[in-house]
């Protein structure tokens, strides 16, 4: 098949959010418009100066004009778009006929307030379809897929189509990324990579090699890069703190440097020329433009964060400390490291960001104190961290002793007598399944506090039970019955089981199907929902023979009396 | 700036529209009794019409709206039932409403909300077809959401995609 233009560029859509359904002959494409309405600059209604809600002396994060100082209660725009309909309109008049060219069908498009997918038939376009999961090895989602060596190979005006094509889904033109700089505020655009670390570091690597479109830095979605300080950590717990760093990545860039990929989604292409004009104007020095390594000055060093053993982290990476994002690159095997690795000073490179020829001779004692320095500028901002987080934890403190007043206490009650449940029910379900899989592994744990899909990265289980990652399904107790890749879920309750329960229950039973399903209360069901659940076994049914089992909890003999379905 | 709709307001709305929504498409079969936000279950709600539906006795939940209908040629009653949610409808939701309409098997069954359907599950029952969660007694729930800023149900919104013809005709 020709790779043309037109398909480099529908590959870029899918590299950047694409899902292959490959027993459906179809390609669906997400498109995330998290605000509802995307501005370009703001400015003064006053002076027509650029405003920001920059940090210092500004608590309430109130817009500022940065030429006359003044409070901007409202600022002006150039332009307003309401994004949802703007994507419409592309796919309408662009998107819709470029993809019925190739496939013979228009895409379907749904969606709610902040995503908008299209999905592309191919059942009249096998050769197509078979060629596009050729060209991502038979990855099926965003998430996994890495460039295609086809498009490596390939020409310079394929390979801008292609990163037009991630841009279009994946790139935000957006003012709120500017930096600070001497003449002036420097908008940057950026392109979002969600978890995917190897696209993120190829990108990297084809912007800069390829089309010479210096990369300003990657915000890794990494605990050293998104929370240095381990703030977040301290503020949201262990639970979310330890996770919030790994949404995603974000590749920056100044726009005047990506003029010649831009956007084929007009609103998206109308902002960032807004934004080039702007920085055109400024006339910004090129001087920021170093290619890594660059130097790490010593307030640059971060604490080491509890994160970095995360299995959310790729092998490469894990356990591994990084103060600079192009480590991070260096690591993933980015080209440019390719110069220094094996090379004289390799570890003084990585470590300071000094390149050799900046290096004069070092002995090894030298070498011995730089990496003590380093760990004693490490060890100093601690210190300083320590007293940030205790501050923290004084004020999550009286947070929550306000919280446990008034009629949040007869809440909390009803949640810990629940809670009470969570230990011997899933002791109860090992045992239960143990007899019935005598031979098979199967591990059973209290989940009530996570989504599952969180539950299984931090436990290893995701490449098991890939399937169902992405559902928000959260029951109390789940069982995992691994060698058969099936799951077991119980809902707890305290009292009486009303019809709300088997309901919400059922929502999960309907997409994970698990092998067996439980709602077990301290408490017999209501009466309602005996005399319905007598006539009307059907209620329960979420599967072919498959129906959720309704029981009371029995204290005294630490077993579950099932009662539904008869 | 976008204001933010309380759950009254969105309450009223809705009724508003499903009002004018089953006149519209039912007004010449059905003859509308009923559009309200039931105080009870509706096994115990005090409304002469609908004791006449089956098994009216195992109804033993309360929907935020309802609709009663009686056809006028035979005088049987339908219901459509409706739920409301600030939020995006997520699949303990959708499990909730099956329950419903496995129950009471109504005219229509539908989810509004102000957000719409979660992503994860809209891609699985608009791309992948994997419709299992909304099916009952061949019929399907329906999901809308509310554009608030247009004043109007976004159509690309309504799922499943082969009701959108229907609700917005």
């Amino acid at each position: 098949m020709n790779l043309t233009k037109d398909i480099a560029y529908i590959i870029g859509l899918i590299a950047g959010r694409g899902y292959i359904i490959p027993n459906k002959n179809r390609i669906i494409i997400e498109i995330a418009h998290k605000n509802y309405v995307i501005k370009g600059i703001p400015r003064c209604s006053k002076c027509g100066g650029i405003t920001t809600k920059r940090k210092e002396n500004n608590p309430d994060k109130k817009e500022i004009c940065q030429d006359c100082k003044k409070i901007v209660e409202n600022p002006l725009y150039k332009q307003k778009f309401n994004q949802r309909d703007e994507i419409l309109k592309t796919i309408e008049s662009f998107l819709s006929l470029k993809i019925k060219e190739l496939t013979g069908f228009i895409p379907i498009v749904s969606g709610n307030k902040t995503i908008t997918y299209l999905s592309i038939d191919l059942s009249k376009n096998k050769k197509l379809f078979e060629f596009i999961i050729n060209l991502f090895k038979n990855k099926t989602s965003f998430d996994s897929f890495e460039i295609p060596d086809e498009i490596k190979d390939s020409n310079i005006e394929i390979k801008i189509e292609f990163i037009r094509g991630i841009s279009d889904v994946a790139g935000f033109p957006t003012w709120s990324g500017w930096l600070p700089r001497t003449e002036g505020l420097r908008a940057r655009i950026y392109l979002q990579i969600v978890r995917n670390w190897k696209l993120t570091a190829q990108l990297y690597d084809m912007l800069q090699d390829d089309l010479r479109i210096p990369v300003q830095t990657i915000d890794w979605g990494h605990p050293n890069i998104r929370d240095p300080d381990m703030i977040e950590y301290i503020e949201k717990g262990e639970e979310e703190g330890g996770v919030a760093w790994g949404r995603e990545h974000q590749i920056k860039i100044f726009p005047e440097y990506f003029k010649r990929i831009g956007f084929r989604f007009g609103y998206k292409q109308s902002i960032f020329k807004e934004l080039v004009e702007y920085n055109e104007k400024l006339n910004f020095k090129d001087n920021e433009l170093s290619y890594p390594p660059t130097r790490i000055s010593i307030d640059q060093y971060k604490i080491k964060h509890i994160g970095e053993n995360s299995n959310r982290l790729p092998i490469e990476l894990r356990g591994q400390h990084f103060d600079a994002y192009w480590q991070i690159c260096w690591k993933l095997g980015c080209s440019f490291a390719k110069k220094y690795i094996g090379k004289k000073y390799e570890e003084v490179v990585y470590l300071s960001g000094m390149k050799p020829e900046e290096i004069k001779e070092l002995s090894d004692e030298d070498i011995k104190n730089i990496k003590l320095n380093i760990e004693k500028a490490r060890q100093e901002k601690l210190e300083k961290d320590k007293i940030k987080w205790n501050k923290i934890k004084e004020k999550l403190k009286n947070k929550e002793n306000k919280k446990l007043s008034g009629s949040s206490k007869l809440y909390l009650y009803w949640l810990l007598k629940e809670r009470d449940l969570y230990e011997p029910l899933t002791k109860w379900l090992c045992n239960y399944l143990k007899k019935l899989y005598p031979k098979l592994e199967v591990l059973t744990y209290d989940t009530s506090k996570h989504y599952l899909s969180k539950f299984m990265t931090r436990n290893n289980l995701v490449d098991i039970y890939e399937t169902y990652a992405e559902y928000d399904i959260k029951p109390d107790i789940v069982g995992f019955i691994k060698d058969k890749k099936e799951f077991v879920f119980i809902e707890v309750k305290i009292g009486a089981i009303e019809l709300k329960n088997i309901g919400q229950l059922l929502g999960y039973c309907c997409i994970a199907k698990p092998k067996i399903a439980f709602v077990i209360s301290s408490g017999y069901p209501s009466r309602s929902l005996i005399k319905t659940l007598e006539f009307n076994k059907e209620l329960l049914k979420y599967d072919k023979d498959s129906y959720i089992k309704v029981g009371v909890w029995k204290e005294k003999e630490k077993n579950v009396e099932i009662l539904y379905p008869k | 700036m976008e204001e933010k709709l309380t759950k009254i307001e969105f309450s009223n709305i809705i009724k508003n529209w499903l009002h004018k929504f089953l006149i519209n498409k039912y007004g010449k079969e059905y003859e509308i009794i009923y559009v309200d936000f039931p105080e009870r279950t509706l096994d115990l709600l005090n409304n002469h019409e609908i004791k006449k539906v089956r098994n009216i006795s195992f109804f033993t939940f309360k929907p935020d709206l309802i609709g009663i209908l009686k056809n006028k040629k035979n005088d049987n009653v339908e219901l459509v039932i409706v739920n409301r949610e600030l939020k995006s409808i997520g699949l303990r939701e959708l499990g909730e409403m099956q329950c419903y309409c496995r129950l009471s098997k109504p005219l229509l069954s539908i989810w509004f909300s102000l957000q719409g359907l979660a992503g994860p599950i809209d891609r699985l029952v608009n791309h992948n077809k994997k419709e299992e969660i909304l099916e009952y007694d061949n019929k399907k729930i329906i999901i809308l959401r509310w554009d608030d800023f247009k004043k109007q149900i976004d159509k690309f919104s309504i799922t499943p995609i082969e009701y959108r013809d229907f609700i917005l005709s």
